[in-house]
């Protein structure tokens, strides 16, 4: 019985999900960002999770490894930058046009609720294997 | 001990081990809810009748999406019925204990 590789998996998809906060956070942070005209400003960024395989799989060898998630910051591409006017603001192009990150707030948030959500279950998970191995433990105690 | 007694031993800890899967399972469609391109993976048991704890892992091709709440929920009943198997096996090792040895407080 491998506790461990359920703790492992657990502990990736918690660094998942703080990927995912970390990600919103940084977009909600910068969301009122500018940058001088013709120069590049802020990009939103997506975590973009993939499943590798995990350590312990590939140091074993293993056949059909257990696959891990795993995410990486991503800047977001295509995304059209929001523009205000505001004549007076230092950054405004010649049209008195300011650009601003193509940051949906709504979705930023959505992203964080639901990444913290998932981060608990991940934590519930890992409470609820260290029961099992608690448990098991517990056998010829009584 | 007796051909029975490890029998029932043997049961109760194939289905532990069982148990012990079905939480890696759903520790991993926990885990990996935003892997791009995860299949969600399940249990089958189509020789664990004949053959105790000779369930598999393969992929869940139902395509029925399962909310968070579900997956917790399957966890926390498996957790349960862990218990439940690791509480009767240390009771029955105690029942054998205490007819190995009668003397004994």
């Amino acid at each position: 019985m491998d506790y461990f590789k359920a703790i492992e998996i657990s502990a990736a998809g918690m660094a998942v999900q703080q990927a995912r906060m970390e990600a919103a956070t940084l977009n909600l942070a910068n969301m009122n960002t500018t940058a001088a005209p013709g120069t590049p400003g802020y990009r939103p960024v997506t975590a973009v999770i993939h499943a590798v395989p995990s350590f312990s799989a590939r140091l074993n060898g293993e056949s059909q490894p257990m696959m891990l998630p795993q995410a990486a910051l991503v800047p977001q591409t295509g995304a059209v930058p929001r523009t205000v006017y505001e004549p007076g603001h230092p950054n405004a192009d010649a049209a008195g046009m300011v650009s601003y990150p193509a940051v949906d707030h709504t979705q930023e948030m959505f992203t964080v609720m639901t990444a913290l959500r998932a981060y608990e279950a991940n934590v519930a998970a890992i409470q609820a294997t260290k029961m099992l191995a608690a448990k098991a433990l517990e056998i010829g105690n009584q | 001990m007796s051909l029975a007694a490890a029998s029932v031993i043997e049961q109760i800890s194939a289905a532990m081990s069982v148990s012990n899967l079905q939480h890696q399972v759903n520790v991993s469609n926990i885990a990996n809810r935003d892997t791009l391109g995860y299949q969600r993976m399940r249990l089958q048991f189509e020789h664990a009748m004949s053959e105790p704890g000779a369930a598999t892992v393969v992929a869940d091709r139902s395509n029925v999406p399962a909310s968070l709440e579900q997956d917790l929920v399957a966890m926390s009943t498996n957790l349960m019925q862990y218990q439940t198997m690791a509480r009767a096996l240390g009771r029955y090792l105690a029942i054998v204990a205490a007819i190995a040895n009668p003397n004994r407080g």
